[in-house]
């Protein structure tokens, strides 16, 4: 007799980036939040805890720095967005609409964050 | 024996399909001591008030999980329950939650033990191993069985599935108690059937439904931690499905 299996849940891809990202967000987001408020005390330069456009420009020049601002940004935002799509369905909303958003949103953030990467990184602005 | 003796005001869900519509209440003037269980004040029901309290048990230890049900709207093993940790309060017991009743406090298990049973939870050798004794070639190190050890504590009460809010939405999903069986046989190092089983796990009704909320892990009686079952079935399936992206099986 033949047993009908259920078939694989595309759901690990977005599980993973869920679980990279929670690590991102409790142990990265907090050192360099450490990192930032340790410069803001010890730099002149920095006025009122913002970063003025040559210190954001010589982050971005580096394309390793850019690259992890990158990695930050990506992997939040789908950690983000992964626990609101999930958590629609706990409030009774089981449109596969909120995977739509979310997901779309995630990538939307990450591309807008990419782009403004590469024109600081050729110094458009 | 205490010189007065307390009592509590105990309402029972009661359903006759034979008679009734649907459930309703009845309330009841228990009288306890400090070691008197939710199932003693059900046996002091069914003996002085109402004969046709209907009700499972068996062994009144904790051990056989038949007496699952909801106290106050928490899922618990009546036997293990106790009158005096509600004392100035009134209790209000019900069948479990999320399964359907067949009458009082007695539900409609049969979800649950397909489940189960769809899971294969007995050791399955390998090709070499089959016609083994399982005696044999089946030893086993302390730090193999700690593997497992926790995970086969279950005694299959339902209690997790009473409190599971994603069964409640999807009664697809498999649920905490039968995967942490599947989980509990993948890594028993005698076991050689993770194969068989992965479909289960993979598929969006196995471990996927689960979004971590883990009251099952609160609820149950034998300290099992399900969802810490769940969430290794996860780690599981995700390396399956990675590896599966790298070389497909088919």
């Amino acid at each position: 007799m033949r047993q009908f299996l259920p078939t694989r849940s595309d759901e690990p891809m977005y599980w993973l980036l869920f679980g990279a990202g929670g690590m991102v967000a409790s142990m990265v987001l907090p050192a360099i939040m450490v990192v930032l408020i340790a410069a803001g005390y010890t730099s002149d330069d920095l006025n009122s805890g913002f970063l003025n456009l040559n210190q954001v420009h010589n982050i971005f020049s580096n394309w390793l720095l850019s690259l992890i601002v990158f990695g930050v940004v990506f992997l939040l935002s789908f950690y983000a967005l992964h626990r609101m799509h999930h958590s629609s369905h706990d409030f009774g909303i089981h449109s596969k609409l909120t995977w739509y958003i979310a997901y779309g949103l995630a990538a939307a953030v990450s591309f807008v964050s990419l782009g403004l990467q590469l024109l600081m990184y050729v110094k458009y602005f | 024996m205490e010189a007065t003796q307390k009592t509590m005001k105990v309402t029972v869900l009661r359903y006759r399909p034979e008679q009734d519509k649907e459930p309703w209440e009845q309330t009841f003037d228990v009288p306890y001591h400090k070691d008197t269980s939710v199932l003693e004040a059900l046996f002091y029901i069914k003996d002085n008030f109402e004969p046709s309290l209907s009700f499972r048990w068996s062994c009144r230890m904790a051990v056989c999980g038949s007496c699952g049900m909801m106290v106050n709207g928490v899922p618990h093993l009546a036997c293990k329950t106790f009158l005096r940790d509600y004392e100035g309060k009134s209790m209000k017991i019900e069948p479990l939650a999320n399964f359907p009743i067949e009458r009082d406090l007695v539900v409609d298990l049969s979800d649950l033990i397909e489940k189960i049973e769809r899971i294969k939870p007995y050791i399955i050798p390998d090709a070499k191993n089959a016609n083994m004794p399982l005696n044999k070639n089946f030893k086993q190190t302390p730090m193999q069985m700690e593997a497992y050890l926790q995970f086969a504590q279950c005694i299959n009460c339902g209690c997790c599935y009473a409190a599971c809010p994603q069964y409640k939405l999807n009664p697809k999903f498999i649920g905490p108690a039968a995967l942490t069986l599947l989980y509990r046989y993948n890594v028993d190092n005698r076991d050689a059937g993770a194969k068989l089983r992965a479909p289960f796990l993979n598929s969006e009704e196995g471990a996927w439904s689960c979004t971590f909320v883990g009251y099952c892990s609160e609820v149950c009686p034998k300290h099992v931690d399900p969802s810490s079952a769940i969430q290794l079935g996860k780690k599981m399936s995700a390396t399956d499905y990675v590896f599966n992206m790298i070389k497909p099986e088919h």
